[in-house]
């Protein structure tokens, strides 16, 4: 892992849109953690890695990634909530993370990684 | 000779010529002949013999006689064989003078003198005998009739003589009775005569014979009846066969005939016995049991006693009247000797006075009387006697004596020498000289004092027999016992002449009270209220008599209460009632006294009078009182009954009266007739007979029929009591009567059922409401149990909780484990929970609001459902107590499938934009990685046509899962030839879950269409294999796609989407490892995924 480059940790179980998520970072400058398709994989991750930041899919096949969205809240890393769900369909606490609805375009998702590394 | 002898001579001497004209002659002789052969046959009997024996002799049959039987004389039987008859047959000679008696079949007796003579032949042979029978039955009559008369004369002549020669009444008429009665041949005889002894006095005495004199002393004399009549009045004869017969018998009261008792007359004769001066001195009468026994001579016989009789009674009382008046004179001339030592010995005064008054004779009598001497009233005037006040009599006395006239009996008093007064009674006469002018006057003075006193004495006794009369009088009368108590103090008052009285009887605490009293004061009856004398038990107690309460010896208390009250004797008189004591009565007098034996006598009269009334007023008040009692109870009955029957009628209720143990009538109130739909007044009773019974309603118990013997008041009237049965009445439109209710026996005195009564009330509405209750908490019940429901209940005031059976199986709770308690409640529900379902109890109950809420709870299990209650507030209501009630059910299913639906909701979205997300990723994917830019966009277009394949089939599914061989079959399907068998697939069925089968699915379409483009799909000798297995032991699922016959494989020249796909995502999306092998017989790609069965979702 380089030390000067901003990492994102990557929780996507569409191995599909996480390559894109990947390609997106990696074109925009990012190295990437990840992606990571299981909750299992993600929070074993999570606890080894202190990315920049880190998108996480809410659902993962079936399962809900707040632990992971825990873990790294409870350390400072910036989360990006990745979801087709509406903010009310998530549990109180997790209704105030940023967010990023699906689909969503490379810019948007660069946009809004880069305003939440910058704390905007 | 006699005829007979002769004619029986000449008959047996004829006897071998007979004739035609002599046999007739024998024929109508009136004498009986027969004749017999020598061994006795009868040959022959003629009319008279037929008539005599009273028979029709049988001829040549009957043997010796021609009789029915023969006795001898003295009635001994004489067997026809030894009849004289027979004895001259077998004698041969005639027999003569043997009487004998012929019996007559009809029972006459006729005595007979036979003539039996042997008859011979010329040649002196015995050919038989002829016998000539002589009625001696008319002579013997007039021999026993001559020796009859000759008794009896000769008894005249004794009775005469005897007669003649005794002067005593007595025995004469006991003679002639005897006499008489033998004579007459009566049974009895009695002699009824008249006797006059010295004062003229007449009486009856009666003589009998043939009778004991008890016989007739019962019946007292004889009266003047119609019978009886003639004789007493001496008119004439009586003489009858049977005198209950005669037309003069049974004429009289009392008896109508013979009284009771009476020696049993049926002949009668009586004869008056009639003196030489014409008077009646008595009757002779007498009798026998038998009819027509006395006859004329009978008659005249006694006519001939009784002139004797009469004769001889005359003659005694001629006797007796002179022995008299010799008597008389002997007497009289006795007198007269004695009168001068009479006069001197006299206690009677005897003084003679002349004209003057002077005394001239005073003896010894007058000396006694008046203490005066011969000496000194001799010469002196008579007036010395008289004391003041009495002067005018002595001249009054001497002015009759002057005119003749004699003073008798003439009471008076004198004065003795001593000055004291006698009482004495005068019998002046005249003293006449011998040319009978007076000269003077005799005195006989009596004293008359002790008469006088005696007088008195009786004076008294009337008075107090007058007291005792008027007080029996008015004690009868007396209706009331105060009027008893009045009567009885009058009397003792006047009869024991005391100055006080009291009436005391025994209460019913064995007390002595005063009931009544005269002159007592109040004080002195307080004082000695309840004192007795005798013991409450004493038998028979005698009055207690205190003569001079000075000298009693009787308590310091009762002696001064006694003087103080001023008593100075007193007597205590018991009142008793039978034998035992009840009261008594006081007499109290100022003075000592003297309690003479005659007043105790009258005392107890008073006091058996007063006990006796006392005793009838209690008993006629006490049967008043009862009788009022009863009058008043009866009415009182009558009432109820009344009461009891209108009573009946109104309640609503049916009421069955039987009166019989059989119960075949039944009564009953109105309600039970219309209760049962009958007329008023019909026989109910299903036991009364077939035809009577009512048909149109049948009795059932507990959905069984009853018979008649069953049912309530038939099983009551046999002594059972019947109690809380329940009846149902089936009427035969199909409608029926509920009753519940009694039935009682009715017993009569002793203790055996008499019928029986019962009493029921209409119960059909309460049962239907309960039928009706119960159909609907069954319907409740199964509501709730339909709808996962139970009920509950918080009594507010005991605390308790009930729960259905219902909410405990909501709350996972066997039926009836539930505590009971609010805190139990509680229990169950979730801790995040409890404060809000409390809150809401609270407010429900501070509001009065409904209770509306739902929570969670906890079962033992440890699963957890939501329920939701409804509850309401009960207020108090009667006797039932503040609740909340209500109902629970079971949410859970609702509630997940609430966040189901949301969980869908949201997964829909998730998809939807996730799908999308993939399309854009495809898209990004296919257009980078395609430079022809035409290939790009139908590589595209497939794709996603696929990608829409697999979505429908996981909707078509509703998104269950897919099988495998369905998305693989979808894919491969344009590039089948079916001719060819191109493609095979094989493996087990698997299923895939949505993700899966969406993976799966991409890389099935990359695969077939390369193949299609460049492999062995792209020639006909192509072909594609696709199998798969499943390794039970790792849970995985092992896929391999295998071409062949196709063309030869060259590696890639550049890594497209597919090679993207089936290297990359297909792995990550399956989580499994894949292998693409570009093997130049044909590519191969194999997957190997974690897979467990049922694990598709």
């Amino acid at each position: 892992m380089n030390g000067g480059q901003r990492s994102v940790f990557v929780v996507e179980d569409e191995y599909l849109l996480a390559i894109q998520i990947q390609d997106d970072l990696l074109a925009a400058g990012f190295a990437v953690i990840g992606p990571f398709t299981s909750l299992r994989s993600s929070i074993a991750a999570a606890k080894r890695e202190t990315p920049q930041a880190a998108t996480l899919d809410v659902n993962l096949n079936g399962e809900f990634v707040y632990p992971v969205a825990d873990e790294f809240l409870a350390r400072g890393v910036p989360v990006l909530l990745l979801t087709g769900y509406a903010a009310s369909d998530l549990p109180e606490q997790y209704r105030s993370l940023p967010r990023l609805a699906k689909p969503f375009n490379s810019q948007d998702l660069i946009r809004t990684v880069e305003a939440l590394l910058t704390g905007k | 000779m006699s005829r007979a002898e002769a004619l029986a001579a000449a008959l047996a001497g004829a006897a071998g010529s007979q004739t035609i004209e002599s046999r007739a002659i024998l024929d109508s002789l009136p004498i009986a002949i027969y004749t017999t052969d020598a061994a006795g046959v009868v040959t022959y009997f003629n009319r008279a013999a037929a008539e005599l024996a009273g028979r029709e002799p049988r001829l040549n049959a009957d043997r010796w006689c021609v009789c029915w039987r023969l006795h001898r004389p003295d009635g001994t039987g004489l067997p026809a064989d030894q009849c004289p008859m027979a004895e001259a047959l077998r004698s041969k000679r005639a027999v003569r003078g043997e009487e004998l008696i012929v019996a007559r079949p009809d029972g006459a007796m006729v005595p007979v003198l036979p003539y039996p003579t042997p008859i011979f032949d010329a040649e002196g042979e015995m050919i038989g005998a002829v016998n000539v029978l002589i009625d001696i039955g008319k002579r013997k009559a007039a021999e026993q009739e001559l020796r009859a008369k000759t008794n009896r004369i000769q008894a005249l002549d004794r009775i005469s003589r005897l007669l003649s020669s005794d002067l005593n009444v007595e025995h004469i008429v006991q003679t002639v009775t005897d006499s008489a009665t033998e004579l007459t041949g009566a049974k009895f005889g009695a002699f009824f005569y008249t006797v006059v002894d010295e004062t003229g006095e007449h009486f009856q005495l009666f003589t009998l014979s043939g009778a004991p004199r008890e016989a007739f002393e019962k019946l007292g004399l004889p009266r003047n009846t119609a019978v009886f009549a003639p004789t007493f009045k001496g008119e004439r004869v009586v003489r009858s066969d049977d005198i209950r017969k005669d037309p003069r018998y049974g004429l009289s009261e009392p008896h109508f005939g013979m009284p009771q008792g009476h020696l049993p007359v049926v002949s009668y004769l009586a004869v008056p016995v009639i003196a030489r001066s014409g008077a009646v001195l008595g009757g002779l009468f007498f009798g026998h049991d038998a009819p027509g026994v006395f006859t004329r001579d009978s008659e005249d016989v006694v006519v001939a006693i009784a002139a004797q009789a009469a004769i001889a009674i005359d003659n005694a009382r001629l006797l007796a009247d002179s022995q008299r008046q010799t008597e008389s004179r002997r007497i009289a001339e006795l007198s007269a000797r004695h009168l001068a030592s009479i006069v001197s010995s006299s206690d009677d005064a005897i003084v003679s006075k002349d004209l003057n008054g002077i005394v001239t004779s005073w003896n010894r009598g007058a000396e006694a009387l008046f203490g005066y001497s011969v000496q000194e009233m001799v010469g002196t005037p008579i007036m010395r006697l008289i004391p003041k006040g009495h002067e005018d009599e002595e001249v009054q006395i001497l002015d009759r004596i002057r005119r003749g006239e004699r003073v008798d009996h003439y009471e008076t008093r004198r004065q003795r020498k001593d000055g004291t007064l006698v009482d004495i009674s005068l019998t002046i006469s005249p003293i006449l000289d011998d040319d009978g002018r007076i000269v003077g006057a005799s005195k006989i003075a009596r004293d008359i004092s002790e008469r006088k006193a005696s007088e008195l004495a009786l004076a008294e006794r009337l008075r107090e027999q007058a007291s005792l009369y008027q007080f029996t009088e008015r004690v009868h009368r007396a209706r009331s016992i105060a009027a008893v108590y009045e009567a009885a103090l009058d009397a003792i008052q006047s009869a024991l002449r005391c100055s006080r009285a009291s009436i005391l009887l025994i209460d019913e605490t064995g007390t002595m009270r005063f009931v009544a009293s005269r002159g007592l004061s109040e004080s002195y009856r307080h004082a000695v209220d309840g004192h007795t004398p005798w013991g409450a038990e004493a038998q028979d107690p005698n009055p207690i008599l205190i003569e001079d309460v000075d000298l009693a010896d009787i308590s310091d208390d009762l002696r001064k209460a006694v003087e103080t009250e001023g008593i100075g004797a007193l007597g205590f008189i018991p009142l008793v009632s039978a034998g035992r004591l009840i009261g008594k009565f006081m007499t109290y007098y100022d003075t000592p006294h003297h309690f003479a034996g005659s007043e105790i006598d009258l005392a107890l009269t008073i006091a058996r009078q007063l006990s006796f009334s006392v005793q009838r007023i209690r008993s006629e008040e006490a049967r008043r009182r009862a009788e009022d009692l009863l009058r008043h109870n009866e009415a009182k009955e009558r009432a109820r009954a009344t009461e009891v029957l209108a009573l009946m009628e109104a309640v609503p209720a049916p009421i069955w009266i039987a009166r019989t143990p059989d119960c075949r009538v039944i009564s009953g109130n109105r309600s039970s007739f219309e209760l049962l739909r009958l007329p008023p007044d019909s026989n109910p009773s299903l036991s009364a007979p077939a035809s009577e019974r009512p048909v149109h309603f049948k009795v059932y118990s507990q959905d069984s029929l009853l018979s008649p013997d069953e049912m309530p008041v038939q099983r009551a009237a046999r002594g059972e009591e019947v109690r809380n049965f329940e009846q149902e009445i089936r009427f035969d439109d199909g409608t029926s009567r509920h009753l519940l209710g009694n039935a009682t026996p009715l017993f009569d005195a002793l203790g055996i059922p008499q019928g029986a009564v019962a009493a029921f009330v209409d119960i059909t509405e309460r049962k239907e409401n309960e039928q009706a209750m119960r159909d609907g908490e069954r319907r409740l019940q199964m509501a709730l149990e339909a709808g996962r429901m139970g009920a509950w209940e918080w009594n507010f005031d005991t605390g308790k909780v009930i729960w259905s059976p219902g909410l405990e199986a909501l709350h996972g709770l066997e039926p009836g484990t539930f505590g009971g308690t609010l805190d139990d409640f509680k229990a169950d529900i979730h801790p995040d929970d409890l404060a809000m379902v409390e809150l809401e109890i609270r407010t429900a109950i501070d509001t009065r609001e409904d209770y509306h809420t739902s929570y969670r709870i906890c079962r033992p299990d440890g699963s957890i459902r939501w329920l939701e209650a409804f509850g309401r507030f009960l207020p108090r209501a009667g006797s039932s107590s503040q609740r909340l009630a209500g109902v629970c059910m079971d949410i859970t299913e609702r509630k997940d499938a609430e966040s189901q639906r949301n969980l869908l909701v949201a997964e829909l979205s998730h998809r939807v934009k996730n799908t999308l997300a993939t399309v854009t990723s495809i898209a990004r994917q296919s257009f980078a990685m395609t430079p022809d830019r035409k290939e790009a966009e139908q590589s595209f277009h497939a794709r996603i046509r696929a990608l829409a394949q697999t979505h429908t089939r996981l909707a078509e599914a509703t998104w269950a899962g897919v099988s495998l061989e369905t998305i693989l079959c979808d894919e491969l399907a344009p590039y089948k030839n079916e001719n060819a068998g191109n493609v095979s697939f094989g493996g087990p069925a698997i299923m895939l879950s949505p993700r899966h089968a969406l993976a799966l699915g991409m890389a099935a379409h990359e695969l077939a269409t390369n193949a299609a483009k460049h492999g062995a799909l792209s020639v006909e000798s192509g072909h594609v294999d696709v199998s798969w297995s499943l390794d039970p032991v790792n849970k995985a699922l092992h896929i391999d796609w295998c071409e062949t016959g196709g063309p030869a494989v060259a590696s890639p020249s550049r890594n497209g989407f597919g090679r993207l796909l089936l290297e990359r995502v297909v792995g990550a999306d399956l989580g499994g490892e894949v292998e693409l092998d570009f093997a130049k017989s044909g590519l191969r790609y194999t997957i190997k995924m974690p897979y467990s069965a049922g694990a598709e979702r």
